[in-house]
């Protein structure tokens, strides 16, 4: 579903991610670590088409970024670490525009609002401003937006910051599920556990390079994630 | 504390002016120097008008003995400019910015915060100010000469005081605009409201001010006698005129006095208004069959909402169209006064080509493209990251320019054909040149602001009144306009001047066409890279 080849990307002198190769099949929850400024997010926005990047390959279902960012952007969603949404809208408003862009029939968007509305507790305030909206409401809307159109890849980056653990606990059973219909998600996450029991697979990456991927169990061992993590992080320094 | 604050207000200006942190050193550099010339440039011209102004009052309220009212009438002038200019930037530097809330949870005195901004607040104050203030002490010093204790007077009131009173009035009032807009759920109406009546009375006041002081200048008794009531006035314009040290005390103590006042009561409310939840009463949504759209409606209608939503924008960006309009209706009112004219028909041709200029200045200052994608701000994520072309983004940002401006440029084009009945190629001039004008102002608009964006604003206000793109697009436009006016100076006897027209709406049709080219091809590549 997401094939990252040899991805390189720098700014000014400073490679943010340097030759990193990985791969994504449907059906997979592949979690991204790293710590701050290893390029994590340098390399989800490369995936979601907003960031040119120098040398390698992304193709999402089998299409070159590069080549046709426009037919990947409709395959898959994008949720940024800071859900920064149009403060002007109102929520119900931002999620018929995200409808409006990706064609999602009325009935269909109707349902799909009033269930993900519901799951998320965020119904009865889709009425409001955005502006209104506190960071977790906001995550909430973002995270509803992505998956109104039902994309085939979902990228997020950070998602369970700000949401309470309901909602958390909400978002898990989703990712689920939607990799069980044979979708895929790629997120990172600063948060060990959450990627330890979620994920089928997981890449750590520091500086830019990659320091080990493969699935979770290949990954940790008998270890926790969070003791390998550390211990990377060591011996890489 | 306050030395870091108003550091930190410093460096924000600084950012504005050299854009982007991102630039390099040298970029900012060059970018500055440029600014700074097109702000001379601003300031030398209005200055110019206004020092024309005082030019011709000076000498005679000198020889009647008014000296006082002279300064009066500066004192007046100035004031009322640096409201206008300052009231809006009060409210969002005050209520609406993006920081209220961070420096407020870190261990600064509100108070420090708020004089921070007010600080900045008197320096916008101040740049408006002295676009009357030093018109009026040069004409005055060419025609009649300050005494010592008069011009130390002068700059004490002119530069210091003044700027502090309208400041106190300006804060006031964006404090109330601010509490009024928050109960009626921030609503952009009410804003929009209140500014235009605003906006209308100050140029009601504009427009009859020539009238104005040429009656004052036959008749400087009777304004004597009016402006002599209001005591501040009078004390004002002793103080300059011979230096009263006496007139200076109770001039400054009145301005002081209400400069302490607004800041008391500013200070008392800060944290409550500047952290008033925004939105008024929660509405509870109800599910109902919302309307689908196409990508490209959708766009169009983001576009929309965006500018609907605000205030600022409406106002500052889509002001022209308010006044092309305005321009229609007092044409159809003064129709038979101007048409019986004894002049009339002598002017009737210079009148058709200045309303076609007039038309066009209109359409330069409808500016709606100039901000658009800096107003994208922290979101640009979402548009970026949509499955449409780039182009049908910037198309939509085009689109609603173009709602917004041709339409009343052309209402007030056809109330001029019809008024003024001119002959068919005139009359084709007139629907050509402002509505080509309108599109090339969209066109150009957005160019400058992909070549020049903002996204790091602390309130939208910012990002709308002071982008680089705004004044280069209008100055741009402006400038443009120089070149056909210049040829019909001195060959309009000998060209007809509606060949002058067809031949400038030509040249406008083919920079929008060069321009909307970039903006289709290397102008959506920038976009995609911001």
């Amino acid at each position: 579903m997401l094939n990252i080849k040899n991805l390189t990307k720098s700014y000014g002198d400073k490679k943010a991610v340097d030759d990193l190769s990985l791969h994504i099949a449907p059906g997979e929850i592949y979690g991204f670590i790293g710590h701050n400024g290893a390029g994590k997010t340098t390399t989800i926005k490369a995936c979601a088409g907003i960031l040119q990047f120098d040398t390698g390959e992304i193709k999402i279902d089998g299409i070159d970024v590069k080549k046709d960012p426009i037919a990947c952007k409709r395959r898959l969603a994008y949720i940024p670490d800071n859900p920064d949404l149009y403060e002007f809208m109102s929520g119900i408003k931002y999620l018929n525009f995200i409808a409006d862009i990706f064609g999602v029939e009325k009935e269909t968007r109707a349902r799909r609002i009033a269930r993900y509305g519901d799951i998320f507790g965020l119904t009865g305030d889709l009425a409001q401003p955005i502006s209104a909206y506190s960071h977790g409401m906001k995550q909430k809307l973002a995270i509803i937006s992505s998956w109104l159109h039902e994309p085939k890849l979902i990228i997020m980056d950070e998602p369970f910051v700000g949401l309470d653990p309901k909602a958390a606990h909400q978002l898990k059973e989703m990712m689920r599920e939607h990799c069980d219909r044979g979708g895929a998600i790629f997120f990172s996450t600063h948060v060990l556990e959450v990627a330890e029991k979620l994920c089928d697979k997981v890449a750590i990456i520091k500086e830019g390079r990659l320091v080990t991927s493969g699935r979770m169990e290949q990954v940790k061992g008998d270890a926790s994630l969070e003791d390998v993590f550390l211990e990377l992080e060591d011996e890489n320094a | 504390m306050l030395k870091a604050l108003f550091a930190v207000r410093l460096e924000a200006l600084k950012s504005w002016l050299t854009g982007s942190s991102r630039l390099k050193k040298a970029q900012s550099k060059g970018k500055l120097i440029g600014f700074t010339l097109l702000m001379l440039y601003a300031f030398v011209a209005l200055g110019f008008l206004f020092w024309r102004i005082f030019d011709g009052i000076a000498l005679p309220f000198h020889m009647a003995g008014l000296d006082w009212l002279y300064f009066a009438m500066a004192a007046l002038m100035c004031f009322a400019l640096m409201f206008v200019g300052s009231i809006f930037m009060a409210k969002a530097q005050l209520y609406e910015a993006r920081d209220n809330d961070l420096l407020l949870s870190m261990p600064i005195k509100p108070r420090d915060i708020l004089l921070s901004r007010m600080f900045m607040l008197w320096v916008v104050a101040l740049v408006f100010g002295l676009m009357t203030a030093v018109p009026a002490l040069i004409a005055w010093e060419q025609s009649v000469s300050f005494g010592g204790a008069g011009l130390g007077a002068y700059i004490i009131i002119f530069v210091l005081l003044l700027p502090l009173f309208a400041l106190a009035v300006s804060a006031l009032f964006g404090w109330l605009l601010s509490v009024v807009s928050a109960r009626l759920g921030g609503s952009s109406l009410v804003s929009v409201l209140l500014s235009l009546i605003f906006l209308g009375a100050y140029m009601y006041f504009a427009f009859r001010m020539n009238t104005l002081i040429s009656a004052l200048a036959q008749n400087p008794d009777a304004a004597a006698g009016a402006l002599g009531a209001v005591a501040v006035l009078r004390w004002i314009g002793s103080a300059c005129a011979a230096g009263n040290p006496g007139a200076l005390a109770k001039t400054a103590l009145i301005m002081l006095g209400s400069f302490a006042l607004a800041y008391f009561i500013l200070e008392k409310t800060f944290i409550k208004t500047a952290t008033a939840r925004r939105g008024g009463a929660k509405k509870k949504y109800v599910a109902r069959e919302e309307r689908a759209a196409t990508p490209r409606s959708a766009l169009l209608r983001r576009e929309w909402m965006r500018f609907l939503s605000s205030s600022a924008y409406i106002l500052n960006c889509g002001l022209g169209a308010f006044m092309a309009l305005a321009g229609a209706v007092v044409l159809l009112i003064k129709k038979d006064a101007l048409l019986s004219l004894p002049v009339y028909p002598m002017l009737a041709p210079m009148l058709q080509v200045s309303l076609a200029a007039g038309l066009c200045f209109f359409a330069a200052t409808i500016l709606v493209t100039a901000p658009s994608v800096s107003l994208e701000g922290r979101s640009l994520w979402i548009a970026q990251s949509l499955p449409v072309d780039t182009r049908e983004i910037l198309r939509a940002k085009l689109r609603l320019h173009n709602m917004i401006a041709i339409p009343p440029l052309l209402v007030c084009s056809a109330v001029s054909v019809l008024v003024l009945r001119p002959d068919a190629l005139m009359s084709l001039s007139l629907f050509l040149l402002p509505a080509l004008f309108g599109l090339f102002a969209g066109v150009l608009g957005l160019a400058e602001n992909l070549r020049h964006p903002s996204f790091d604003w602390v309130n939208e206000t910012q990002a709308v009144k002071s982008g680089a793109s705004v004044m280069l697009t209008m100055f741009i436009s402006w400038g443009v306009m120089i070149p056909p006016v210049l040829v019909y100076v001195f060959f309009g006897e000998s060209i007809n001047p509606a060949a002058i027209c067809l031949v400038f709406a030509a040249l406008i049709a083919l920079l929008c066409f060069l321009l909307y080219r970039w903006l289709m091809t290397r102008g959506a590549e920038i976009y995609k890279t911001l």
